[in-house]
C-alpha cells in the first residue's frame, strides 16, 4: 500500500515560541540572537515580520539590528524551545503513533494507517495546523509525500512558500513540481555539490533524474545512488520511533569563548569535555572502545582542523582514560595554530553491564568514586564538584553548565 | 554487508543528516520508556489469600517456589526457598542461588509451588 507520510515543520520557530509566551510580542519584530559578546552572537531566529525588513537567518546580531532597528531582539532559551518541540510530539501523537522528530522543530508523521479517521491527507494536515496554532500558538507548515524525502522536499521547497503552509508532491507532479527546479533545492545537495553537478552540466533536479545512474554511482558510490533516488522521488526509510533509542556514540564539543593558543589552556577543557562525555556514558550505562578528537581552527578558508581518533583494548566509562588518549592524540597532531573549538566522542559503545574487566586497571575503585561523583552530580547539579584545573581562567564547566547546544537555556 | 544508506528499511540516511541536541534526545527517550511503563494491576483478596496460603506451604515444606513481582518496565520472577517470613513487614525472604532477596508481598503478582 502507498504510504502516505507528513513531515510538519515549524515556522521560525524559536522566534514564534517566544511570541507565544509573550503576547507582547505579538505584532513586534522578533528576533532571537546568541549573546553578541560571545561567538555565539548571530541571528538564530526572525518571526516573519522581521524577515520581511530583511533580516536573515545566521547572520551577526549586527547587520540584523542596521536593517531592522526597531526589532526586540531575545535571547534564546534552549530548554523552553525543547519543551515545546516535545510537546508538539505527543500532540501529533494523538494523529498517529508513528512520530519521528527530525530536528527541534521538524518531525515526520507516518499517517498511512489513521488517515481514513481524518479525510484526505490536506484535511487531516489542516486539522494538524490548527491543533498546533491552538494549542502552542505556532504556525506549522506540512509537506506531504509517498515517502519522507517527497514530503521533505514538499515542506521545504513549496509549503514554507504557499500561503497556505501545505503542499502534496507525489508522483503525478513530480516532473512538473520537482524536476524544474535548480539543483541547489535537491535534498542533500549542499554548495559544494552543487558545484560539481553544475560542472557536469546538471542544472535541474530533473537532469540528475534522468542522468545515467551508472555514472553518478562510479563518480560518488553510494551517495551517488542516494543523489539519483532522491531527485526520483525514491526512499524506503521508514517513519521510526526508535531510531533515537540507541546511541552509537556520545560526543561533546564546545566553541570556545576566544582562541585558545597553549597547550597548557587546551588541555584544561580536553579534560572537562572527557568528564562530561564519561558522565554522559555512565548515566546511559555505556562503555565506548573509540576514543575521537576533532578540533577547529580560526580560519574557515584555511582549515587547519583534525579529526582522529584511536581505539583502547577495554572498553571505558571513566573521564582520566578518555582524557589520556584524546591528549596524547592531540599533542600528537596539533600543528600549533589557534584553536577555536574541539569535541571529544567516545563511539563503539556496548551496554555497560557486559563490559571486559581489564586485567591491569583498578576498575572497582574508579567505579565506585565515579558513582559517588555521579551522585554528588545528581543531587547538587553538574558544578557541584568540579577538577580544580576548571577554577583556571581557560576552564568552562561553570558557563557550559548554564548551556543548551552552545547557549543559554 | 553492513547496512547503507541504501539498505530498505534502513534509516541512516535521515540519522546522519539530522540534527538533535543531546537534551532532545534525552527526552525523547524518556518518553518512550515511559510509554512502555506498566500499571501494577489490582490483587484481589482472595488471590491475596491464595498466595499467602502457597508462601507458608512452600515455607515449612521448603519446597522451591516461583515468586512474579511487579516491576514498571520489565517482567521479575524469583525462583528460589523462602527462608523467613516477617508478617510485621509484610516481607518474606527469598534464596536462590546463594543470593537473598526480600519481597515485598505488595509486589507480588503471581506464586507457583515448584
Amino acid at each position: 500500500m502507498e504510504k502516505v507520510i507528513f513531515l510538519v515543520d515549524m515556522q521560525s520557530f524559536y522566534a514564534s515560541v517566544e511570541k507565544a509566551s509573550n503576547s507582547a510580542l505579538a505584532d513586534k519584530p522578533v528576533i532571537v540572537s546568541g549573546d553578541p559578546e560571545q561567538r555565539s552572537g548571530i541571528i538564530l531566529a526572525a518571526c516573519p515580520i522581521a524577515k520581511q525588513q530583511g533580516v536573515k537567518t545566521a547572520e551577526p546580531l549586527w547587520e540584523a539590528q542596521i536593517k531592522c532597528p526597531d526589532a526586540v531582539v531575545v535571547r534564546p532559551r534552549m530548554q523552553l524551545y525543547i519543551d515545546v518541540s516535545y510537546q508538539i510530539t505527543k500532540l501529533l501523537e494523538q494523529f498517529s503513533d508513528l512520530v519521528e522528530p527530525y530536528s527541534i522543530d521538524e518531525q515526520f508523521l507516518d499517517i498511512t494507517a489513521s488517515q481514513h479517521l481524518f479525510g484526505t491527507s490536506v484535511q487531516m494536515a489542516e486539522k494538524i495546523q490548527q491543533a498546533i496554532l491552538e494549542d502552542m500558538g505556532t504556525h506549522a507548515r506540512i509537506g506531504i509525500g509517498p515517502n519522507k524525502v517527497l514530503a521533505k522536499m514538499a515542506c521545504d521547497v513549496y509549503a514554507k512558500k504557499n500561503s497556505k503552509g501545505i503542499f502534496q508532491l507525489d508522483e503525478s507532479n513530480l516532473e512538473s513540481k520537482l524536476w524544474q527546479l535548480p539543483i541547489s533545492k535537491l535534498f542533500g545537495v549542499g554548495s559544494r555539490m552543487e558545484k560539481h553537478l553544475i560542472h557536469m552540466g546538471l542544472h535541474t533536479i530533473g537532469n540528475v533524474a534522468n542522468y545515467p545512474l551508472r555514472l553518478l554511482k562510479k563518480r560518488w558510490g553510494i551517495n551517488g545512488e542516494v543523489l539519483w533516488r532522491t531527485a526520483n522521488g525514491i526512499d524506503y526509510s521508514p517513519v521510526t520511533i526508535n531510531t533515537h533509542q540507541e546511541q552509537k556514540a556520545i560526543g561533546h564539543h564546545m566553541t570556545l569563548p576566544q582562541d585558545y593558543y597553549s597547550w597548557e589552556d587546551i588541555k584544561v577543557v580536553l579534560l572537562e569535555l572527557s568528564e562530561e562525555v564519561a558522565r554522559r556514558a555512565r548515566r546511559q550505562q555505556y562503555c565506548g572502545k573509540r576514543i575521537s578528537i576533532a578540533t577547529k581552527g580560526v580560519d574557515f578558508d584555511l582549515p587547519t582542523g583534525f579529526h582522529r581518533q584511536q581505539k583502547i583494548a577495554t572498553a571505558t566509562h571513566f573521564g582520566m582514560d578518555i582524557y589520556r588518549v584524546a591528549a596524547l592524540l592531540f599533542q600528537k597532531f596539533w600543528d600549533g595554530s589557534p584553536v577555536r573549538g574541539v569535541g571529544i566522542t567516545l563511539g563503539q559503545l556496548e551496554r555497560a553491564e557486559t563490559y571486559q574487566l581489564s586485567l591491569f586497571d583498578q576498575v572497582e575503585e574508579k567505579e565506585t568514586l565515579s558513582k559517588a561523583i555521579d551522585r554528588m552530580y545528581d543531587k547538587y547539579g553538574p558544578t557541584a564538584i568540579v577538577r580544580a584545573s576548571s577554577l583556571m581562567p581557560s576552564g568552562q564547566v561553570h558557563v557550559r553548565s548554564k548551556k543548551i547546544g552552545g547557549h543559554y537555556k | 554487508m553492513s547496512p547503507n544508506k541504501l539498505t530498505p528499511d534502513s534509516n541512516i540516511m535521515w540519522e546522519s543528516s539530522r540534527m538533535m541536541l543531546p537534551e532532545h534526545k534525552e527526552v525523547l527517550r524518556k518518553h518512550h520508556q515511559q510509554q512502555d511503563k506498566r500499571e501494577k494491576p489490582i490483587i484481589e483478596e482472595q488471590q491475596l489469600a491464595m498466595f499467602s496460603v502457597d508462601i507458608t506451604f512452600a515455607y515449612t515444606q521448603q519446597l522451591p517456589i516461583r515468586i512474579e513481582t511487579f516491576d514498571p518496565y520489565q517482567e521479575v520472577c524469583h525462583i528460589g526457598k523462602i527462608k523467613k517470613i516477617d508478617s510485621y513487614q509484610q516481607k518474606v525472604q527469598l534464596t536462590a542461588n546463594e543470593e537473598i532477596y526480600w519481597i515485598a508481598i505488595a509486589d507480588v503478582l503471581n506464586v507457583t509451588v515448584l
